[in-house]
C-alpha cells in the first residue's frame, strides 16, 4: 500500500489576504504568541491571514512556501521593513543588519516536486517535500537525527515509520539530498561575520517573533475605545486596524499617556 | 547544515533571531522585562481607570468606620479640652465675678451722684422746656398781636366810618323828614295856626323833655334905638335868618293895645322844637339834644 501524498504541487502558492481587521489582527497575535509549536502557530496564522489557507492546506503547502507566505504575511503588519539588529553568538555584541523581507531568496522547487525517489537499502523508495504537517509532527517528538524522523513523516509508504528506523545513515543522506534538490527552499536565517569579534553568526529570520502584534496591545486598544466611546469589542475588533490605532493615539494624546513603540507591539 | 536539519530548525524556536532595529540586540530577559512593562503599563492604565471607582468603593465601606472613629477621636479631644479647659475656664470665671462685683460697688456708691445728677439734668430739661414754652408763647403773642393790629385798626376804621355814614344818613333823612314834615305843616298851620297853639310856653311840654331842665331865661336885650331909625312898620317885626317868609306868616302879631309897643332887638332866641315822631325821639334823646343844638346854633 501507499500512502497518500499530501504535500501541495505549488511550491509558493499565491495566496490571497483576508481583509485585515482587528478580528483577524487579534487572532493572528494570539496565533503568534501562543504556546503551541512554532508549525502549528504558523499553520493557523496563515490560514487566519489567506482566504484560500484553510488550515489543512496550509499544512500541506512545502515547508519554504509557508516561510515565504508567513514573511509575505509580515510585510502586512511590519511594511517594508529593512533594517534590523541581531547578536553575535560568539561575543555577544549586537550589530544591525539589512534585510528585505520581501527580497528574501528563495529557490524553485525541482521537476519532480513535490515527490523524490530514492534508492535506499531498502529499495527505491518515494519521499514527498516536507510540509507543514509534517513539520508539526516533527515538532512533536524528540528526535536525535532528524532526518529519519522526516524518513519516517514523508516517506509514501505505509511502512515509511518502520522502514525509517531501519534505514542506514547513507539512506538517509540520499533521502536528505534528494528532497533538497525537489524541494522549494527559502533563505529563513542570515549568515553574517560578528564587526566586533569577526565570528561568523547565524541569526534566523523568524517573522513570528517580530512582524505580528501582541493580543495586549490589541486588547489595550479595544479597551481604551470601549471605554472612551462606549462600543462594544466587536463593534472595535471590525473596525479597519488603522483606523482602530488611529483612535487609539488620540485618546492616548488626550489622556497624556505614551503610545507603545511601534516594534514593542509585534514583539514575542 | 543539511536540508533535513534545516527544516527541523524551523520547527524549533531560535534564540538568536532576527529582531527589528532598536530591539533585536536585546536579550530575552531584556525583552521580558520590556512585555512586563508594557503589561504593567496597561495594568497601570487599568488601574487609573479603575481607581475612581475602587476609591468610591472603600470610602463607602470605610465611611462608618471613620464616622465612628472620627466620633470617638472627637470625643476623645472634647474630653481632653475640657479637661484642660476647666481650670481656664474656673479663673476666667472667677475674674469675671470679680469684675462684675467691683462694678457693681463702683455702681452702688456712684448711684446717689448719679441720681443727683440725673435729677438735676431733668430739672434743668424741665426748666428749659418751660423757658422754651413762654419764650414760644410770647413769640406767638407778638406775632398774634402784630397779625391783628391791622385787622384792629381796619375794623375800627370800618366801624367809625359805619357810624358816621350812619349818622350822615339819619341826619339827612331827619332833614328830609323835617322838610317833608314842615312841608305839610305849613298850610296847616297858615289854616289853623292859634296864637296859644305857637306859644311854647302855653303848650305842654312833651314826656321826652318834660324832664330835661328848662333852657336858660331868655332876657330880652335892650337897648335904645335912635329916633331916626324907622320902625319897622311891617307885620313881621322878626325874621329869621334862613327861614322862608311865608314860614312866619302874612298874619300879625296880636299885641296888647295898652302896650306901648318897644323897639326890641333879639339877639338870641331859644327854640324847642316839638318832634313829631315819639318813636324815634324815645330811642335817641341825645340825638333829639344834637339836633336842637345845632338849629341853635345856626340862629
Amino acid at each position: 500500500m501507499t500512502r497518500a501524498r499530501q504535500t501541495l504541487r505549488d511550491a509558493f502558492p499565491e495566496a490571497r489576504f483576508r481583509p485585515l481587521d482587528g478580528l483577524v489582527e487579534l487572532g493572528v497575535a494570539e496565533a503568534a504568541s501562543d504556546a503551541r509549536s512554532r508549525p502549528a502557530r504558523v499553520t493557523e496564522v496563515l490560514s487566519l491571514i489567506y482566504e484560500d489557507l484553510a488550515p489543512d492546506n496550509a499544512r500541506r503547502v512545502a515547508s519554504a512556501g509557508r516561510e515565504w507566505l508567513l514573511q509575505k504575511a509580515a510585510t502586512q503588519f511590519q511594511g517594508a521593513q529593512r533594517w534590523f539588529e541581531t547578536t553575535c553568538t560568539t561575543c555577544g555584541t549586537p550589530f544591525d543588519l539589512e534585510v528585505h523581507l520581501d527580497q528574501v531568496p528563495r529557490a524553485e522547487p525541482g521537476p519532480d516536486f513535490p515527490v523524490a525517489d530514492v534508492v535506499t537499502s531498502l529499495g527505491p523508495r518515494q519521499f514527498e517535500a516536507p510540509n507543514g504537517g509534517h513539520e508539526e509532527a516533527f515538532a512533536e517528538v524528540e528526535a536525535d537525527d532528524p532526518r529519519r524522523v522526516f524518513a519516517a513523516l514523508c516517506g509514501i509508504s505505509d511502512v515509511a515509520e518502520a522502514e525509517a528506523i531501519r534505514f542506514t545513515d547513507a539512506d538517509l543522506a540520499g533521502i536528505d539530498a534528494a528532497l533538497e534538490a525537489t524541494s522549494p527552499e527559502i533563505a529563513d536565517g542570515v549568515d553574517t561575520i560578528c564587526p566586533a569579534c569577526h565570528a561568523s553568526t547565524l541569526t534566523r529570520i523568524d517573522p513570528l517573533g517580530f512582524a505580528f502584534p501582541k493580543p495586549a496591545a490589541i486588547l489595550a486598544e479595544v479597551h481604551l475605545l470601549a471605554q472612551t466611546y462606549g462600543w462594544g469589542e466587536a463593534e472595535i475588533l471590525a473596525l479597519p486596524i488603522t483606523r482602530r490605532q488611529s483612535y487609539a493615539s488620540l485618546i492616548r494624546r488626550d489622556r497624556g499617556v505614551r503610545a507603545p513603540r511601534p516594534g514593542r507591539r509585534v514583539l514575542m | 547544515m543539511s536540508f533535513l536539519t534545516r527544516i527541523a530548525r524551523r520547527a524549533t524556536p531560535s534564540l538568536n533571531r532576527l529582531q527589528p532595529k532598536g530591539l533585536g540586540a536585546q536579550p530575552a530577559i531584556a525583552r521580558m522585562e520590556e512585555e512586563e512593562e508594557e503589561l504593567q503599563t496597561v495594568r497601570r492604565q487599568e488601574e487609573e481607570e479603575a481607581q475612581p471607582l475602587r476609591r468610591q468603593e472603600e470610602e463607602e465601606a470605610a465611611q462608618p468606620l471613620r464616622r465612628q472613629e472620627g466620633e470617638e477621636e472627637l470625643q476623645t479631644v472634647r474630653r481632653q479640652e475640657e479637661e484642660e479647659a476647666q481650670p481656664l475656664r474656673r479663673q476666667e470665671e472667677e475674674e469675671a465675678a470679680q469684675a462684675l462685683r467691683r462694678q457693681e460697688e463702683e455702681e452702688s456708691e456712684a448711684q446717689p451722684l448719679r441720681r443727683q445728677e440725673e435729677e438735676e439734668e431733668a430739672l434743668q430739661t424741665v426748666r428749659r422746656q418751660e423757658e422754651e414754652e413762654e419764650l414760644q408763647t410770647l413769640r406767638r403773642q407778638g406775632e398774634e398781636e402784630a397779625e391783628a393790629q391791622p385787622l384792629r385798626r381796619q375794623e375800627e376804621e370800618e366801624a367809625l366810618q359805619t357810624v358816621r355814614r350812619k349818622e350822615e344818613e339819619e341826619e339827612l333823612q331827619t332833614l328830609r323828614r323835617q322838610e317833608e314834615e314842615e312841608a305839610e305843616a305849613q298850610p296847616l298851620r297858615r289854616m289853623e295856626a292859634a296864637p296859644e297853639t305857637l306859644d311854647p310856653e302855653s303848650s305842654a311840654m312833651p314826656a321826652e323833655i318834660a324832664q330835661d331842665p328848662e333852657p336858660p331865661i331868655a332876657n330880652p336885650l335892650r337897648r335904645d334905638v335912635a329916633p331916626s331909625t324907622p320902625t319897622p312898620t311891617t307885620a313881621h317885626p322878626i325874621e329869621m335868618p334862613g327861614l322862608d317868609a311865608g314860614l312866619m306868616g302874612p298874619e300879625p302879631m296880636p299885641m296888647p293895645q295898652s302896650f306901648e309897643r318897644p323897639s326890641v332887638q333879639i339877639d338870641q332866641i331859644d327854640v324847642m322844637i316839638h318832634e313829631a315822631d315819639p318813636a324815634s325821639r324815645t330811642v335817641q334823646p341825645d340825638r333829639s339834644r344834637a339836633l336842637r343844638a345845632r338849629y341853635l346854633r345856626r340862629l
